[in-house]
């Protein structure tokens, strides 16, 4: 039901057109839209996430003449709707199977895990305060002490929430220093 | 956004029109958006603190980690868990600016072959003591169950086998050390003595999984013994299934309507 990636130039210029006017913007919406659809699709507990938005682009991306004439509204919420009948066409053409058993292993984490290396390279780049926050948080007996999350961001000066955010935060930073380091290893 | 429902709605377990307004939230708006990635690191927090119940557990396998950049998330998450409680980085957890400027790190330090070898022989020492001291006091057979510890206790057997005792949640990537299993040429058989958290279930099935393989389910199904400090499960394991190398053991309750997870158990193999 997956269609070749074989899109022309010219059909993947006019998508990104339709998106946003100036190309980097509409590269950037692009991506955003994508990462977000494979979101839902993940609610479902969609394993084909990717493969369902590749073909909701190529669907898409050959419709877009008609499409243009008669679509209004966010573009982020069509490729949704077409990434849901996507779906619903993948799962009709699964064959019947029973559910995973509980036993199945969880992904392999020691061959992907980052580097421990480049997480010490990486961490040295933060503040130090903010580096001794985020090690804070995940040190178990520290943790336990302070009672947990609520503890923490009180003898941090922060509400529980302005918490969750920094963390959230440099944890997003730490994840891109990594990537770039994990890259030059 | 409520945290109940976004907590079900990564779970996979919202009915449709309650997932629906999920989606349509996350697409459209940048807060809700937001939320959704925050509360996508509250549960990968209470997964990795073991918090989520059995069911939960195996959504957040089966669903949640669809999303191939969650399991980014994941795999930070622990390797950060890992990092924050590694003695060798601090001691309490907080990082002084000192310590935080230090190109030279421990680790680097660590990475060294000096300090490897060194280390190694240290641990050659360590280990023959320990298993010396454990043979010299224990008696053949005997599970040693006095204390709760990480370290795992080692009774080489008069028949040659060897008794592990391990505890559940025991997670390499907590922070913690998993338990170290040192076999012989001459051991026959590893007999894991596998302690029981909850109220039992009447039998058990085991899987034993190496890193990076998928894991054998061990024949027949095991039944609880009691002892004055709680329930544990004993389960014999050939010596010829074990290399050298990580494993872990999964437990399921066996119930009138199917298996259940239960506990996972850590340990090493060294050889």
């Amino acid at each position: 039901m997956f269609h070749d990636w074989d899109l022309t130039q010219e059909e993947f210029d006019r998508l990104l057109a339709w998106l946003h006017p100036e190309r980097e913007e509409a590269a950037q919406k692009y991506e955003d839209i994508r990462r977000r659809v494979r979101k839902t699709m993940a609610a479902r507990g969609c394993t084909a996430a990717m493969e369902i938005f590749d073909e909701a682009i190529y669907r898409i991306a050959h419709k877009l003449p008609d499409l243009l004439v008669d679509y209004e509204g966010d573009p982020a919420l069509y490729f949704y709707g077409v990434a849901n009948l996507i779906y619903l066409e993948y799962q009709r053409n699964q064959p019947d199977t029973e559910e995973l058993p509980p036993s199945l292993p969880a992904p392999t984490i020691k061959n992907i895990e980052p580097e421990y290396e480049c997480l010490d390279e990486c961490l040295n780049t933060l503040e130090p305060k903010d580096k001794a926050l985020l090690l804070q948080f995940y040190h178990e007996e520290k943790r336990a002490k302070i009672d947990e999350r609520k503890g923490l961001a009180q003898e941090a000066g922060l509400t529980g929430n302005a918490l969750r955010l920094r963390l959230f935060r440099l944890r997003q930073k730490l994840a891109i220093c990594l990537e770039k380091c994990l890259k030059q290893k | 956004m409520r945290a109940m429902n976004l907590k079900s709605y990564l779970l996979g377990t919202l009915s449709e029109p309650e997932r629906t307004a999920i989606d349509r939230g996350l697409l459209t708006n940048e807060d809700e958006f937001e939320q959704v990635l925050l509360a996508e690191d509250d549960l990968i927090e209470e997964y990795l603190r073991d918090k989520l119940s059995a069911s939960e557990r195996r959504h957040f396998e089966q669903c949640f980690l669809a999303d191939p950049e969650r399991q980014q998330k994941l795999q930070l998450a622990r390797a950060l868990h890992r990092y924050a409680n590694d003695p060798s980085k601090s001691s309490s957890g907080s990082v002084t600016a000192a310590t935080a400027s230090t190109s030279d790190s421990w680790w680097a330090m660590w990475r060294r072959p000096v300090w490897q070898w060194a280390a190694a022989c240290g641990l050659l020492v360590v280990t023959l003591f320990g298993i010396r001291a454990a043979f010299y006091s224990t008696a053949p057979d005997q599970i040693v169950h006095s204390s709760p510890s990480p370290t795992m206790t080692v009774a080489p057997t008069g028949t040659e086998d060897v008794t592990a005792e391990l505890f559940p949640g025991q997670d390499r990537a907590m922070g913690t050390r998993s338990p170290r299993v040192k076999l012989s040429p001459n051991t026959r058989m590893v007999k894991l003595t596998l302690r029981l958290r909850k109220p039992s279930y009447p039998s058990y099935q085991v899987i034993l999984q190496a890193d990076d393989e998928e894991g054998q389910r061990l024949p027949g199904s095991f039944n609880p013994q009691t002892a004055p400090d709680g329930n544990y499960l004993t389960v014999p394991v050939p010596t010829k299934a074990l290399g050298a190398g990580d494993y872990r053991v999964k437990l399921e309750g066996v119930t009138p309507n199917g298996a259940e997870r239960a506990e996972t158990y850590y340990f090493t193999v060294d050889r």
